[in-house]
């Protein structure tokens, strides 16, 4: 059996193709309307890829869009999927993760046995989230890929306080006219927005074996600030914009072998 | 005839958006499985946006306009008045409020002066009497000034009496002086309508209530064993808020006995909710929390379960006995977060006797006392090792989605994981 | 519920306490609550006058504690410890005949609709030493009667001014006690005290419920008693609301019932349960017996009873 884990995100859509537990395919596509066109169009290509064109998928979405997309298999929630997909990924040793998706951030607690028993989400706006550095990226004329090398040449980190993506816009432009530096620009975007994650992590939110994941946890340059701020050591999972996607999946097929186990 | 000012054809346009507000959610109701014809004298009250004016036609008794919880209705009832709660629910009419008030308002208010704004007859309104819980309200009457209703000519705010709230309500000094508070409140109504409070017709009235209160009770008990969604409850709380007792207790009590018929549904999560009030037709959070497959079995939210506070007990049957005992469940027996002894306002989630999932804390933005007392009631939930979420949220729609994300999380968590 | 099986109970108590003697009933001189040897006919007396009285109390000189009577003395006191013990401080609520009548004056007073007196609660707290300076009074009385030579006409000082006396035996149509005293100087004042004390009382009694149940030292004896009764008033704080109902339901104005504490047994408490009955929370307070419950409060009877 061949699983799509969708997520529909609030920046990206990102599928998944597992089979026993094993990522098979992966990619993402920047969330534009026809979100559901789009999805299909990254399964089509997918299945295309592994040579199982034409196979039946199990689908299971989940994100913001995970209503949209009709006559889902399964339908799970964001957090739950996350968790299974952390879990799964790290061979069960996270004990808590921090995603940093493109409109929030969610501090997910986990019990040694890989159940939620706590969670944060920052408030509705874009602060301390991936849209946020794409705002960012905008004005400083940059990729946001190569944030964290031009980060790491940083003299100074600038300060910045504004997390709100709409003033941090002012603030930087207003940095960049007394002459601030990129580098130093960057490297104070990700301290503010390390402050601002920590900030939600304060009062026993996390146990050790901190898992990050999310678009934005591929910027190593916000990880190592985000290390610095809790004083932590924080681990990231090789595709950490998938680990939603391919959690959605493993839930399918644990629903899939709960239910084989029932009717046996 | 003139042509309208931008300003009144804003105003217009809301009108009919804030009509439309109102019919889409007892729209909803009416589709849900649940529902029955029963119900259908509370989707009328509450599906509509009355006008002081409209009320006051209907019940037959002038319009006493009030806030919060603390003014007692069994005065106003006793002397032929109808009180009619300022409080308003509806998103459409808060931008009326928008330009001109503090950004970081109360959205309950906000939308309560909108709702003023909106009204095109002449407003028969007797006094409005509000009670000083926060500043929003203290301030009411003057951020209601500053916006003038331009659909009615000649518009005057009707007369304000402030109901002076002892924040102390354990205390002796406390008590005495909203006692002294009530008497000023009757002081103020005789003279607006000429005429005295007679100890019968109070008594009359405390029984009338008492009664409701009964019948109130029973629909709690209701929705405890699963039988009475938040939404309906919401509806039947509004139709409380917007009719005569009378009617309201009629139609009450076929409810009661109709939904006893009914099969119990013990709910598998069971929430808690608490925070700042909800008003129909906002009925954002409630659907949320139904679409994240949780079930309102009880709430602490002073426009539905705290609706009014009848459980009192009265053997000084005096004038003065009636106003102590309605001063001890109006004041004293208050939850409201405004109180500064409000220690075992958590006992109220201890009370309930259910196996509770969890604690939704509703905080309005702007709502500065719930927001503050959701502290405490999130340390006290960690102690009683009781899930709790803050949800922090307004009327309006846009952040549906990621409050959802949120539900759905937390009706997720592992509680036994949790210690 | 709760009120009307104590009226019931209580007007039970009063005919058979009253006039049970006429039909051979009697419960003995032990009893713990004010059913008053001066009213002819009556089936039992107040305790306090034995322990007062020459014969099985406090005035008994040496000779006599010594010899049999003493023993006999001591088995009368023995008896009124275990009614105590039994039933507490339901003597008060539920059977004392006097506790009635003033349960009648403030039914008169409700339905006539006169308001009730209300006292500051420093007022209120500060009257509640005097039913222990009475019962010091009638305990070091007859002793001095008995060891140091004070006048005879002092003996049973308690029962010379209690307004029970002169009331009670009206309901037997016995008006005497009402009359001054004129023998000597002694028997008039206490006469005079006697029948200002009872008019002020009644008074006291209309305006106010329980008025006197606040100065009896048969409260103040009860409630010595109060660590080893097996019937308890006790509450459960955690689900407690705090609504102020059942302080504001006391006859005696008992605020400790309100507080955030398990033991809200007062001293003043005579046991009626009024706040139980009109608590509006479920299993919040209630009355136990050796640790059982009894009666329990629960939402659904305020909506019933009020």
């Amino acid at each position: 059996m061949i699983i799509a884990g969708i997520d529909l995100g609030s920046t990206a859509i990102k599928l998944a193709l597992v089979a026993d537990g094993q990522l098979l395919w992966h990619k993402a596509a920047p969330t534009a309307p026809g979100q559901e066109k789009i999805a299909d169009n990254l399964l089509t290509e997918g299945l295309a890829a592994v040579g199982r064109s034409g196979e039946t998928v199990v689908r299971a979405v989940t994100g913001y869009g995970k209503h949209l997309l009709v006559g889902a298999d399964r339908v799970i929630d964001e957090l739950t999927a996350n968790r299974l997909g952390v879990c799964k990924a790290s061979d069960g040793r996270a004990r808590s993760l921090i995603n940093i998706g493109g409109q929030d951030v969610k501090v997910i607690r986990l019990s040694a046995k890989g159940q939620m028993t706590g969670f944060k989400m920052n408030d509705k706006c874009a602060a301390g989230c991936g849209r946020f550095f794409e705002v960012a990226a905008r004005i400083l004329d940059t990729e946001v890929g190569s944030f964290a090398t031009l980060a790491a040449n940083a003299a100074e980190a600038a300060r910045i306080n504004s997390t709100c993506a709409v003033f941090a816009e002012s603030e930087i432009v207003s940095l960049m006219a007394q002459g601030v530096v990129k580098e130093n620009i960057i490297a104070g975007l990700h301290q503010s927005v390390a402050r601002r994650i920590a900030g939600l992590c304060a009062g026993g939110a996390l146990e050790d074996d901190i898992y990050l994941d999310g678009g934005a946890a591929q910027n190593p340059g916000l990880v190592h600030a985000l290390e610095d701020e809790l004083c932590r050591d924080l681990h990231v999972l090789p595709l950490p914009q998938f680990t939603v996607a391919y959690g959605a999946a493993i839930s399918a097929a644990m629903a899939d072998s709960a239910a084989a186990k029932n009717s046996s | 005839m003139n042509e309208p000012s931008r300003q009144q054809r804003l105003t217009i346009k809301t009108q009919g958006e804030a009509r439309q507000e109102y019919a889409a959610a007892a729209d909803w109701l009416r589709q849900r499985p649940d529902y029955h014809q029963v119900f259908d004298y509370f989707l009328e009250i509450a599906g509509q946006a009355w006008t002081a004016a409209e009320v006051s036609e209907r019940t037959g008794r002038p319009v006493v306009q009030h806030l919060c919880n603390q003014a007692p209705l069994e005065i106003f009832h006793a002397m032929g008045l109808q009180p009619l709660r300022l409080a308003s629910g509806c998103c459409a009419v808060s931008r009326l409020a928008e330009a001109g008030l503090p950004a970081l308002m109360c959205p309950m208010l906000r939308s309560a002066i909108g709702a003023q704004r909106v009204q095109a007859q002449a407003s028969r309104v007797l006094a409005r009497v509000i009670p000083t819980t926060c500043d929003w309200t203290v301030k009411f009457q003057e951020l209601a000034v500053a916006l003038p209703n331009d659909l009615q000519k000649n518009s005057s705010s009707p007369p304000v009496h402030l109901l002076e709230l002892p924040h102390q309500r354990h205390s002796e000094r406390g008590q005495a002086r909203f006692q002294e508070e009530l008497f000023l409140l009757i002081d103020f109504l005789e003279q607006k309508i000429g005429r005295r409070l007679t100890r019968s017709a109070l008594l009359t009235s405390v029984n009338l209530y008492r009664e409701a209160w009964a019948v109130l009770e029973s629909l709690i008990a209701l929705r405890r064993d699963g039988r009475l969604a938040a939404a309906w409850f919401a509806a039947i709380c509004a139709a409380f808020l917007f009719d005569s007792i009378e009617r309201w207790l009629t139609a009450a009590q076929t409810l009661v006995s109709y939904l006893q018929n009914q099969k119990v549904r013990p709910a598998a999560r069971s929430v808690f909710l608490c925070g700042s009030p909800i008003i129909f037709p906002n009925l954002k959070l409630l659907r949320l929390i139904e679409e994240a497959k949780m079930y309102v079995a009880a709430d602490e939210l002073c426009a539905s379960e705290r609706l009014w506070p009848g459980g009192m007990a009265v053997d000084d049957r005096s004038v003065s006995g009636l106003i102590r005992a309605l001063a001890g469940r109006y004041h004293r027996a208050c939850q409201c977060p405004t109180f500064a002894d409000n220690e075992r306002r958590f006992n109220s989630v201890r009370a309930v006797g259910l196996p509770l999932k969890g604690i939704i804390y509703h905080v309005l933005k702007g709502c500065h006392p719930f927001d503050i007392e959701s502290l405490t009631m999130e340390r006290m939930a960690r102690e009683a090792n009781i899930p709790f979420i803050r949800i922090e949220t307004e009327y309006s729609p846009e952040d549906a989605r990621t409050i959802l994300t949120r539900l759905e999380a937390f009706a997720n968590i592992d509680h036994g994981a949790s210690a | 519920m709760i009120s009307i099986w104590r009226r019931a109970t209580q007007h039970l108590a009063f005919v058979i306490l009253t006039y049970g003697g006429r039909f051979g009933v009697h419960f003995d001189s032990a009893l713990p609550c004010f059913s008053c040897p001066y009213v002819a006919g009556c089936s039992g007396h107040c305790y306090l006058m034995a322990l007062q009285s020459n014969w099985w109390g406090l005035q008994m000189p040496w000779v006599v504690l010594t010899s049999g009577l003493g023993l006999q003395a001591l088995a009368v006191f023995g008896l009124f410890v275990l009614l105590t013990l039994i039933l507490g401080k339901t003597w008060c609520g539920w059977i004392c005949p006097f506790g009635l009548v003033q349960d009648w004056l403030t039914m008169l007073r409700q339905r006539l609709a006169i308001p009730e007196a209300r006292m500051s609660w420093a007022g209120r707290d500060r009257l509640r030493i005097i039913k222990y300076l009475l019962l010091l009074y009638l305990t070091i009385i007859p002793m001095l009667i008995a060891h140091a030579d004070l006048h005879s006409d002092f003996s049973l000082p308690f029962c010379q001014i209690c307004p029970v006396k002169p009331l009670m035996p009206l309901f037997v149509g016995n008006t005497a006690h009402l009359a001054l005293d004129t023998a000597n100087t002694i028997t008039l004042v206490f006469s005079i005290l006697s029948v200002t004390i009872a008019a002020m009382m009644v008074v006291g009694m209309f305006f106010k419920p329980r008025f006197f149940c606040i100065f009896c030292p048969m409260l103040a004896i009860i409630h010595i008693f109060n660590k080893i009764t097996p019937l308890r008033l006790t509450k459960n704080p955690p689900t407690c609301l705090a609504c102020g109902n059942c302080s504001r339901a006391c006859p005696v104005d008992i605020r400790r019932v309100h507080e955030d504490r398990a033991n809200v047994q007062d001293e003043d408490c005579l046991l009626c349960l009024r706040c139980v009955e009109s608590c509006p929370s479920d299993r919040t307070l209630k009355l136990t017996g050796f640790g059982k419950s009894l009666i329990v409060s629960a939402r659904r009877r305020l909506t019933t009873d009020g």
